[in-house]
């Protein structure tokens, strides 16, 4: 499980983005249109989509109109996850925040962070750090990546130190090609885990072609 | 996480719950390992709480394609989402700034400040909370009842306040008038009342006395 953080326009996005080219099963939850995949605002047609490619690949973009559906569609993938256990399954959850702030958690989306690993079950998580983000998003986090940001939380001043704070103000915006002038994009907690190796770890198989990976820091 | 129950009907909830973020049991026993049948028990599911809770579903006929058997990601469809637009929640928006600018007497929005006014409001909401777009008839029904009577009531607040001030400034200016004794009595004279009796025969005026008041 990963927790991405940062400031707006620091290139959580577009990190996550691309994890998500290497993962051959998807569910994205996106509520500003900035993923590409089989979109829908439908709820109906997301599950149908889900049920019919259950054991395949897919990759299913959710703009929902209505808190109801997202409840239903984390409930409906913790449930058929036990019921048929399959290849592993990804979720990414934007505005993370939306959905598990400081004193309430989706109890749906609660269950899929402490329970998920026992379902195959892979999360990203994406917030900024001024945000409201729920305790246990970044509790149950197995890597916390954190890009550019000059607003640090109590979650985050109790992983980092001083000094890395400090370097978290100054690190460079991610744009996808571009080598960083000063070596780093973002920071990791542990400091000596690999987000990326540990996304692609969980994966069944990466699909052909996938692009050169962003210059990672850590 | 606290599994669906098994029973066969979903149990009507009240309408705070779905606010306050309980979910929804299956109302059919589902198969165990199949997906598709799991699917149809949530749909029907989420359907109960849509008649009951009044929450539109949104049909949008989005098609997705069959099972392919692991033939690679499916192709991207755009279905558009409901949204706040200009034309509904920004009428609101713009009528009810009206309503505020003349409560308290100042200019109302000009035309193009209303147009830009309009959009970004809707823009605002997009951004900030899109799934709120399926209250936007509502929200049209208070701009166009602002717009109606946003006029009127700011008429009347306006008659209001000259009236006070009128009162005001009236009482101000007698009070010191008096208070530079400029010679105009505080209060005008009232009338003079006479209290006439038959006067005796050779009586002198000092001899009958007239009450003033």
């Amino acid at each position: 499980m990963l927790t991405i953080l940062g400031q707006k326009g620091a290139g959580k996005t577009t990190f996550a983005r691309w994890l998500l080219a290497q993962t051959p099963r998807a569910v994205v939850v996106d509520r500003f249109l900035e993923y590409e995949g089989a979109v829908t605002g439908s709820y109906d047609a997301a599950l149908d989509y889900l049920a019919a490619n259950w054991r395949g690949q897919f990759r299913l973009v959710c703009r929902f109109t209505s808190d109801l559906y997202y409840r239903e569609m984390f409930r409906f993938l913790t449930y058929t996850a036990e019921k048929a256990p399959t290849l592993p399954i990804s979720l990414i959850v934007e505005e993370a925040d939306f959905f598990a702030r400081t004193h309430y958690i989706e109890p749906s989306l609660h269950t899929a962070y402490n329970y998920g690993r026992h379902w195959d079950i892979n999360l990203i998580s994406v917030a900024r750090v001024d945000t409201a983000l729920h305790r246990d998003v970044i509790h149950c986090s197995d890597v916390l990546v954190v890009f550019r940001t000059r607003k640090f939380n109590a979650d985050m001043r109790e992983r980092f130190s001083q000094e890395e704070l400090q370097r978290l103000i100054h690190l460079e915006q991610l744009v996808p090609g571009v080598a960083p002038v000063k070596g780093k994009h973002y920071l990791t907690y542990p400091a000596d885990d690999d987000p990326v190796q540990a996304w692609l770890s969980c994966q069944v198989s990466a699909p052909a072609g996938a692009v050169a990976a962003p210059a990672s820091g850590g | 996480m606290a599994k669906p129950s098994g029973s066969k009907k979903a149990p009507a909830k009240p309408a705070g719950e779905e606010k306050a973020g309980a979910t929804v049991a299956p109302p059919t026993p589902v198969s165990s390992n199949d997906p598709k049948a799991i699917a149809e028990g949530f749909k029907e599911a989420v359907k109960a709480v849509e008649v009951e809770q009044n929450v539109a579903l949104k049909a949008t006929g989005a098609k997705v394609p069959a099972a392919g058997g692991g033939g690679g990601v499916a192709p991207s469809l755009v279905v558009p989402a409901t949204s706040w637009t200009p034309e509904g929640i920004g009428r609101a928006g713009v009528h009810l700034t009206n309503l505020l600018l003349g409560a308290g007497d100042f200019e109302l929005l000009e035309p193009d400040e209303e147009k830009g006014l309009a959009e970004d409001v809707a823009y605002y909401l997009n951004a900030r909370w899109p799934s709120g777009s399926a209250w936007e008839p509502e929200m049209r029904l208070v701009g166009r009842v602002a717009e109606v009577a946003g006029p009127r009531f700011a008429a009347r607040w306006k008659a209001q306040r000259d009236e006070a001030a009128r009162l005001e400034t009236e009482a101000e200016e007698l009070e010191d008038q008096a208070d530079r004794n400029l010679g105009v009595p505080r209060k005008p004279a009232g009338p003079v009342e006479v209290h006439t009796m038959p006067v005796p025969e050779g009586a002198k005026p000092a001899d009958y006395v007239v009450s003033r008041r």
